[in-house]
């Protein structure tokens, strides 16, 4: 369990307690202090826990392990460790280009305003899909994938900026005429995952 | 309150208050565990858990209290 969450744990405990004192005392509130009270113990407390909770959840739900708990993800996770430098989520997750640990995230958000939101937002939706909705036959993205969501870490990096794939091609890469993954077409691939090979992290 | 002859102390008589913020508080603290509870999970169904009974408790815990408090 993160600090943070451990701290939202406190709280609610807290909030528990001075609710207990007064339910089992009510007689407290006939005086000021005891409204002050059961104001902090039946409203503030509840309210602060429940919305520093609720940031815990959105928090968590950034992780890889969040993402890759739905069934359907599966494939798309075990994709990451495709034993092949081509593909371009397998090459980023093993070589940190994004943190492990919200590897899904870090490409899948819509680097624009309020794109974190939005991706809140579909990720409610997915779990609805997900337990009680019907799961599409083919899992697709949204919208096309945008130059920018790679743009938001390669821009401007001397890699991306010299790599000679790119000689002539930055302004349009920029305003989105030529996207990135007409070239770097290697990406998921979860229909053939059986014919890939996996790479197994070396355990330290 | 007082003492009867009988060296019994009577409870004080509950106000309507009272019984409305016991059962605020029966809503409230079960809502409150169950948010606490999910917060080891980071699994999605520990967020609908978090939503749904959690935060339906809570929310109807604190609508109960406010009530309480303005009709008293």
């Amino acid at each position: 369990m993160s600090g943070m969450a451990l701290a939202v744990v406190s709280l609610i405990v807290f909030a528990i307690a001075l609710i207990a004192v007064v339910a089992v005392r009510p007689n407290l509130t006939s005086v000021r202090g005891g409204k002050v009270l059961a104001f902090l113990a039946f409203f503030l407390l509840p309210v602060l826990g429940t919305v520093f909770a609720l940031e815990a959840h959105l928090d968590r739900s950034k992780s890889t392990e969040f993402c890759l708990s739905c069934h359907v993800m599966e494939p798309y996770g075990k994709s990451l460790r495709i034993d092949s430098a081509d593909f371009v989520p397998a090459a980023h997750f093993q070589n940190r280009r994004i943190p492990r640990d919200q590897a899904c995230y870090t490409c899948h958000t819509n680097y624009a305003m309020f794109g974190g939101f939005k991706s809140k937002i579909r990720g409610l939706r997915h779990l609805y899909i997900n337990y009680i909705g019907t799961m599409p036959a083919k899992i697709e993205l949204y919208e096309p994938f945008q130059n920018r969501e790679c743009l938001h870490c390669h821009a401007g990096s001397r890699g991306y900026v010299e790599s000679e794939g790119h000689d002539g091609q930055l302004e349009d890469l920029a305003t989105e005429k030529t996207s990135c993954i007409e070239c770097h077409s290697d990406i998921h691939d979860v229909a053939n995952m059986a014919q890939h090979a996996l790479w197994k992290e070396p355990k330290p | 309150m007082t003492t009867l002859d009988a060296g019994i102390t009577p409870r004080p008589i509950d106000r309507p208050i009272d019984k409305r913020l016991r059962r605020a508080a029966l809503l409230i603290a079960p809502g409150l565990a169950i948010q606490a509870a999910t917060l080891g999970s980071a699994h999605p169904l520990a967020f609908i858990v978090f939503m749904f009974p959690g935060g339906f408790l809570v929310a109807a815990g604190i609508v109960l209290f406010l009530w309480a408090i303005a009709s008293a």
